[in-house]
């Protein structure tokens, strides 16, 4: 627990050199509501509907308020850390540490998304308290929302240490960092709700692991889901987890040897 | 060396940094090219499940976003690497060798910063912008060279917007935040001004005429034009242009005074 302090303690530090990108990135948060609220606004009433695949226009505006927090709060940039790190070897001292590297990393995310949760969390959700009415769920609803936040920022933390692994083999990795953005950004619901998909596709979504870091924790907020579905979802979450972390131990081993064997 | 000559030799120069990894280089373009494509599949899915944005039929909100990415893409390929490249300068104090060079700063700032990834992006809005334009039956008439025109004018908005993100550097904060904060108030050029209201469509055409970068191009194109549209348009821009010449210009004069 003292390890994790303290690491928490000096990513906080970190975060903080950072504040300039931080107070971009609030500014971001009204921009963006701006521009959902009237281009759905618009859509909306074109479409003379209430309801559109599954959202109230208010729900939808509040789905992507709910799309920024759950970003913030899970958002796992380890793979371009680990990139810097092994491309300019700094990585031998990580080796060194008396806590592995895959959970040093580990406890540093911990303390940027603390941050992240005093400096962009509270205040997006006051903004977005001062643009619309959003909807508050039950407090059952809100225990599972936050459950699954916590299992979303799990998952999310271990795929993006096994993209950060893949440069112990590739040297340069930001081209697929970048490819994995897009494609959990389109796949996760961030962009627009997985119900716009057509059905076929959405059956697809239910066996990857994309819709479980965003849309689900999400969508629980909102109350889409009945009590029946939400215990599977909990569990697909979990064997998600389980997948890579696995993946990440092993390959870690793997590279470690690689490393280790080039002569550092 | 001519002034041309410097440029031809930048482009290589950036070209064999940007090659120097083959693989992460194909697959940046690759990736950029696919983040492209997530725009246009998003709109696809809203005209299919919805009666989509009114005033635009999905093949006219393409050609919008064809043209959109077209000019990011643009900016992304020829002038985003001046504020990056200013920023790293001045934070590891290496901006000086820049001021040393016969030519003037801005310009061989502008000759080296060619970043090849953009090339993707082009060729998306490109593509995007043809399929379009052949679903829309259009033809190539006068409307279609006031389109080009427009995009011109806006890739003289994307410099604008750099150089003036550059010399802010100097003035006010030293970080990307401002190139940040830049990409994400785009935002709003990503759906056609008519779907905002009237106190944002004014400042997105007059304050911050982002509105160039594709909306102005895609209503000529698609609905023709009249002079006082095409002026609206334009005016705006080259205002924001001298503009941005003349605050570097101030940012220079106080940088070098600095180390002086």
């Amino acid at each position: 627990m003292k390890k994790f302090k303290g690491l928490v303690k000096n990513a906080f530090k970190l975060g903080l050199a950072y504040r300039a990108h931080f107070f971009v990135s609030l500014i971001g948060v009204p921009l963006a509501l701006i521009i959902y609220y009237y281009l759905w606004g618009s859509i909306f009433s074109y479409s003379g509907q209430s309801v559109l695949n599954g959202y109230t226009f208010l729900e939808l505006i509040t789905y992507y308020a709910l799309s920024m927090v759950v970003g913030m709060l899970t958002y796992v940039d380890v793979d371009a850390w680990m990139g810097n790190d092994i491309k300019s070897g700094v990585v031998v001292s990580d080796f060194l540490r008396p806590i592995s590297y895959i959970w040093n990393l580990f406890y540093v995310t911990c303390g940027f998304r603390s941050l992240a949760f005093i400096i962009e969390v509270i205040p997006t959700i006051l903004i977005a308290i001062f643009f619309i009415k959003v909807p508050v769920p039950s407090i059952l609803y809100f225990v599972f929302f936050l459950i699954s936040l916590i299992f979303a920022f799990l998952l999310n933390y271990f795929l993006t240490f096994c993209v950060g692994l893949t440069a112990f083999w590739f040297k340069e990795i930001y081209g697929l960092r970048k490819i994995k953005t897009a494609i959990k950004a389109f796949l996760e619901g961030g962009l627009i709700p997985l119900t716009f998909f057509p059905l076929s596709f959405q059956v697809v979504f239910k066996f990857l692991p994309f819709q479980y870091m965003r849309f689900v924790p999400i969508n629980f907020y909102l109350q889409k889901y009945t009590l029946m579905e939400a215990w599977p979802l909990f569990l697909i979450q979990l064997i998600w987890i389980g997948v890579f972390y696995l993946i990440a131990v092993f390959v870690y081993k793997k590279a470690f040897k690689k490393f280790a064997g080039a002569g550092v | 060396m001519t002034r041309a000559g410097i440029f031809k030799k930048g482009m290589q120069l950036t070209l064999s940094q940007d090659m120097a990894y083959k693989w992460n280089f194909l697959i940046t373009v690759i990736a950029t090219m696919f983040k492209d494509f997530i725009g246009p599949l998003i709109i696809i899915l809203i005209y299919t499940s919805t009666s989509g944005i009114p005033g635009w039929s999905l093949y006219e909100f393409l050609l919008f976003q064809g043209t959109l990415t077209l000019v990011f893409g643009f900016g992304h390929f020829a002038f985003v690497q001046i504020p990056a490249k200013v920023i790293s300068g001045v934070r590891r104090g290496t901006f000086d060798k820049y001021l040393l060079k016969p030519v003037d700063t801005l310009f061989y700032l502008t000759a080296i910063a060619t970043d090849w990834d953009g090339l993707g992006q082009v060729a998306v809005g490109l593509a995007l912008i043809i399929f379009a334009f052949i679903k829309l039956n259009l033809a190539i008439s006068l409307n279609f060279w006031i389109y080009v025109l427009l995009i011109l004018v806006a890739f003289i908005f994307q410099y604008a917007i750099m150089v003036l993100i550059s010399a802010l550097t100097f003035l006010i904060v030293q970080s990307w935040a401002l190139l940040d904060l830049f990409f994400k108030i785009s935002d709003f050029a990503r759906y056609p001004s008519s779907v905002y209201g009237v106190g944002l469509r004014f400042m997105l055409t007059f304050f911050f005429p982002i509105a160039i970068s594709a909306y102005y191009p895609s209503i000529v194109l698609i609905n023709g034009f009249s002079i006082k549209l095409l002026l609206e348009a334009v005016i705006p821009v080259f205002v924001f242009f001298i503009l941005s010449l003349y605050v570097w210009k101030l940012a220079m004069r106080k940088y070098t005074s600095a180390g002086g």
